[in-house]
């Protein structure tokens, strides 16, 4: 693929890729914009290559998924190791959320992101893959690197649970 | 037409659905466009040789702790004892000419336990009488003679 066909396809998919990313780094904004422009670099500088084995999307999610872990790692690494602050990183690769270019939620998302956020994170990331962004179960396992049998599991378990969540919340409020 | 219009009503994942969609158009109005993601500043990121320089020290600083307390380990021996290497003089007790006696030894004693350590006299003695009035004769060749 071209890179100017390749950065028209990323494009097209960027609203898609953003709201992955931003599940893959917990929320962070920050954090979701660092793995998903170390990602549009690895694919555009040919380091991740795109060899059609399965849908663009998919193989653009699985990148996403990869690159924000490995991001996820380093600053976890980071943060133990002196020799890494003595390097001057800023604080800025710390996955948190900054409250001032976090995303404003309303009462109902809010609530769904809080019950997400209590599933295990196979479970997390099947149901927005699912549900958010509409693949079909065989695709999410694509990306997550999974059996669909796995997949299947993760998914009504995490589906359970999400509901048994908000209806407890529903009934606290 | 909305999502919410196309999904059917007897659709048992229809809320879950509708929370899904509430949640996937807010991020996407709060996204970051494409080109701003693209271009901005990238974060300095520790090279391969940092990261390798920072593992070999790692390794280097586990192996130069296992060396230390295998050497430590090796050096006191039980046989030497902790006074090992001291120039203290060494009291040599013979142990033929000593004696001990435990302190609780008392308590192994039994009532009348001369009889048990002494061996019974035979030979005439005096002093008992028998039933029939008669002194007692416990030399049986005495006892003969006299029947």
């Amino acid at each position: 693929m071209e890179r100017v066909e390749l950065e028209t396809e990323l494009e097209r998919h960027h609203d898609a890729a953003f709201g992955w990313a931003l599940r893959c780094c917990h929320g962070s904004r920050m954090a979701a914009e660092d793995a998903l422009q170390a990602s549009y670099l690895k694919m555009l500088d040919g380091r991740a290559r795109f060899e059609g084995r399965s849908s663009f999307r998919t193989w653009l999610f699985g990148v996403i998924r990869r690159t924000a872990a490995e991001q996820h790692r380093s600053s976890k690494v980071g943060r133990l190791l002196p020799l890494y602050l003595l390097d001057g990183r800023s604080e800025s690769a710390d996955p948190g959320i900054d409250p001032a270019t976090a995303i404003v939620r309303s009462e109902s998302t809010r609530r769904l992101v809080a019950a997400l956020d209590r599933l295990p994170p196979r479970q997390r990331d099947l149901l927005h893959l699912v549900f958010y962004q509409e693949l079909t179960i065989r695709q999410a396992a694509e990306v997550l690197g999974v059996s669909i049998g796995t997949a299947r599991t993760h998914y009504d378990r995490g589906k359970k649970r999400v509901k048994k969540l908000l209806e407890e919340d529903e009934h606290d409020a | 037409m909305t999502l919410e219009n196309r999904l059917p009503n007897n659709d048992p994942e229809r809320e879950l659905r509708q929370e899904f969609a509430r949640l996937r158009d807010e991020e996407r109005r709060q996204a970051t466009p494409f080109h701003e993601v693209l271009s901005k500043p990238v974060e300095p990121r520790p090279t391969p040789v940092r990261a390798s320089w920072v593992r070999i020290t790692a390794a280097a600083a586990v192996l130069a702790l296992i060396v230390g307390l295998t050497i430590s380990r090796a050096r006191w021996t039980p046989s030497q004892g902790p006074t090992a290497g001291t120039d203290a003089p060494v009291e040599i007790v013979d142990l033929g000419t000593t004696s001990w006696i435990s302190p609780t030894d008392f308590l192994l004693e039994l009532p009348s336990q001369e009889l048990l350590e002494e061996v019974p006299k035979f030979g005439p003695t005096s002093g008992l009488i028998e039933e029939d009035g008669e002194h007692s004769v416990d030399d049986p060749i005495e006892r003969r003679n006299r029947t």
